[in-house]
């Protein structure tokens, strides 16, 4: 009552939107946000994760130790920047690396984008539906699911440290080849846990759809790898929802970087204008037909279906994605058979770019290298740089939609979408 | 629990993120699941990546994650220092300064306009481990930080008790496991250049063993031979560039592993011919 007295005496009720520092997410950022009556008066989504200059910094260092240090961008997905950049600097150096090697990384690419979006879902991003402001709650209140997760996690965690050596920046990756490929017996062991979490992923899907997510509606376009015969992961063409469709070395043809005044990320552009998303929406909106059948099934189940325009659903997107990243993992390592293998390789000058799908989404990273080995220009977008400007879109989509709502309510909705992005603003000021 | 008097008293704790990747903290949500009871020791009160709370308590125990590279850090330092009983430097950033250090071997505006269009619209500086501004009671070194070694931190800091410091160099535990010693039997920058004899152990070899040359994350051992480092690296046929790169990845900041880059310039061109010329 009070309210609609106010606006009729000729005073919009003015709502203020301000988290300093949003919670559960990786890296540094604030929103802010003036909602009048049911206009968005203001929007900053304030990046400030200190920068750190990588793209400054790799200039002068040298092509074999670029893909440890560019890893340290992010503590969450060391591995897909890890990925990324030595495609590109064998591309640009022109190396050709063994099929065998080409498998092990994306088998370990995938026990990755299976591990992150594990964490994301569990502790990041269901605590909000759940009431909690942590998971540290769930661990004596709903200790099915909180065993659920952690079954999960080791299991995948394992896969990732057999090869890497450790889940968490991992070190057996080297220019060219791996330091040692771990053995069938190994892999074969390891595909059992799996085989052991595969109930326990279905079983997630279904708890990420009865969370009370959310109606919204936000026509994105979605931009991801568009793979052939797999589901891309580190390979494959770039698509748009758009109609874009070309190869990798490409994009720099079609996507464009733009410094902001009031963030310290820069915000990406499709053709020098649209925002976009990238991410598991993207990826399964691009890609559907792509995914196991397990994965087919348990998405039909649960009743979500392509296209999907609620940018909330990319966490039901990422369970799915879960799923099919178990049942790659296990088919790979079923007709896997380790060879030792002693690759020699020399390097040219020369300059190349990759695109691979990291958990949260397109990353690119491109590098120019001198005939001695030298970084002489290094070029890298990440995901949540990606997203940067179609999370502006879609906040102001959603808030004059829940204006009515009151503050704490509203700052919780704006949070909630943040976070169903899954972003990394480590990542974003790299 | 603890044999401490006031045992059954959480230990307040606070994690706070500088310049960093997050991997520390995010570490730390690794261990919540496997390492229930050590962490049931710490109420933490600030930890912003796992829960949705604001600092509105005061902490006993301080984590400091990534090193300090805008003006406006320092100041949030110093609050910190002035808040908590004890302050860790947690990982190799806060400790050492980290990866992103090695812009300070640059002219520092040269690598910020080649990141950004316009660096003036970016606060920052130098990059510089936390103990240059304010007294760090512990270390837990390493990219990232090794479990067994921050667990035993924990329960030393919650028992009142000062945590064990590790002096010695990787190659210890390397000889304790029986690995086969890398920088002697392998070849090639990428497979044997390795800063073991030099760096300080406590990471459980995890690299080496699986057959990864250190490099160096946890910074200088104590009293280290950097020179007999550098002429061992230098014997093996790996240039001064290799050298300079290996020394200058994980702790270029401390003064030890310094002196080891500095070999390479030396060589280039000696100090007091630059002055002349």
């Amino acid at each position: 009552m009070k309210e609609k007295r106010r606006i009729t005496s000729g005073k919009p009720l003015e709502k203020q939107i301000k988290v300093d520092y949003l919670a559960r997410t990786e890296g540094e950022a604030g929103v802010y946000a003036l909602v009048s009556d049911s206009e968005v008066k203001e929007l900053k989504f304030n990046i400030w994760e200190p920068a750190r200059f990588f793209e400054g910094f790799l200039v002068g260092r040298m092509y074999y130790e670029v893909h440890d240090l560019v890893s340290r961008i992010c503590g969450i997905c060391p591995i897909s920047h890890m990925t990324t950049a030595l495609r590109a600097l064998e591309k640009a150096t022109g190396v050709m690396i063994s099929e065998q090697t080409r498998i092990v990384r994306h088998i370990l690419a995938q026990s990755q984008i299976a591990s992150s979006h594990i964490i994301h879902l569990y502790m990041l991003a269901a605590p909000d539906y759940m009431g909690y402001d942590s998971i540290i709650p769930v661990i004596s209140e709903h200790p099915d699911i909180f065993k659920r997760y952690y079954r999960m996690k080791t299991a995948v965690n394992k896969l990732s440290t057999l090869i890497g050596g450790r889940a968490l920046h991992t070190m057996s990756v080297l220019f060219g080849k791996f330091t040692r490929v771990p053995s069938r017996k190994s892999f074969l062991e390891v595909a059992d846990d799996l085989k052991a979490i595969k109930d326990d992923a279905l079983e997630t899907v279904r708890f990420v759809s009865r969370l009370p997510i959310p109606e919204f509606y936000s026509e994105n376009i979605y931009v991801s790898l568009k793979g052939k015969d797999f589901y891309p992961i580190n390979e494959g063409r770039l698509a748009s929802t758009s109609g874009l469709d070309v190869s990798e070395d490409e994009y720099r043809a079609h996507f464009t970087e733009q410094q902001l005044p009031y963030t310290n990320s820069k915000y990406s552009a499709l053709n020098g204008k649209d925002s976009f998303m990238v991410g598991a929406l993207a990826r399964i909106n691009q890609n559907f037909d792509l995914l196991s059948d397990d994965a087919k099934a348990i998405a039909a189940e649960v009743g979500f279906s392509v296209p999907n325009h609620n940018p909330y659903l990319n966490n039901l997107a990422q369970a799915i994605e879960i799923v099919n990243g178990i049942d790659d993992c296990i088919n790979l390592i079923d007709a896997f058979y380790p060879q030792k293998e002693e690759p020699a390789f020399s390097i040219r000058e020369g300059e190349g770019g990759a695109i691979t799908e990291a958990p949260r989404g397109l990353l690119y990273h491109s590098y120019r290298v001198s005939k001695d080995g030298v970084i002489e220009k290094a070029d890298i977008v990440t995901p949540t740089a990606h997203n940067a400007s179609n999370v502006e879109k879609d906040l102001n989509l959603l808030l004059p939609t829940i204006s009515h709502l009151g503050v704490e309510e509203i700052t919780m909705r704006c949070e909630e979408l943040i976070r169903a992005y899954d972003p990394c603003f480590s990542c974003s000021v790299h | 629990m603890t044999a401490n008097s006031n045992s059954n008293q959480k230990v307040k704790a606070a994690v706070f993120k500088f310049t960093c990747c997050a991997g520390c903290q995010f570490a730390l949500l690794h261990f919540f699941d496997q390492q229930v009871e050590t962490l049931e020791l710490l109420d933490f009160v600030y930890f912003k990546m796992a829960r949705r709370k604001e600092l509105d308590e005061p902490y006993e125990l301080a984590f400091i994650e990534g090193g300090v590279s805008a003006p406006e850090h320092i100041e949030q330092l110093k609050a910190i220092r002035k808040q908590a009983k004890t302050l860790v430097a947690f990982g190799a950033c806060a400790a050492h300064g980290g990866v992103p250090a090695i812009k300070d071997w640059q002219t520092e505006i040269d690598v910020e306009e080649r990141a950004y269009p316009d660096p003036l619209l970016v606060s920052s500086m130098k990059v510089s481990p936390v103990d240059e501004f304010v007294k760090v009671d512990h270390y837990l070194r390493g990219c990232p930080i090794d479990e067994v070694e921050f667990m035993e931190m924990i329960r030393s800091i919650a028992a009142d008790k000062r945590p064990y410091v590790r002096e010695h160099p990787v190659c210890l535990e390397c000889k304790l496991k029986n690995n086969i010693c890398i920088l002697l039997m392998r070849e090639g920058v990428q497979e044997s250049m390795c800063l073991g004899p030099v760096t300080r152990g406590g990471c459980r070899v995890v690299c080496t063993s699986n057959m990864r040359a250190c490099f160096g994350c946890r910074g200088p051992m104590s009293n280290p031979n950097i020179a007999e480092m550098v002429r061992t690296f230098k014997g093996k046929g790996f240039s001064g560039k290799d050298i300079e790169m290996r020394f200058t990845e994980y702790a270029g900041l401390s003064a030890e592993f310094r002196e080891g880059a500095r070999a390479y310039y030396e060589r280039k061109a000696p100090y007091y011919k630059r002055k002349a010329a």
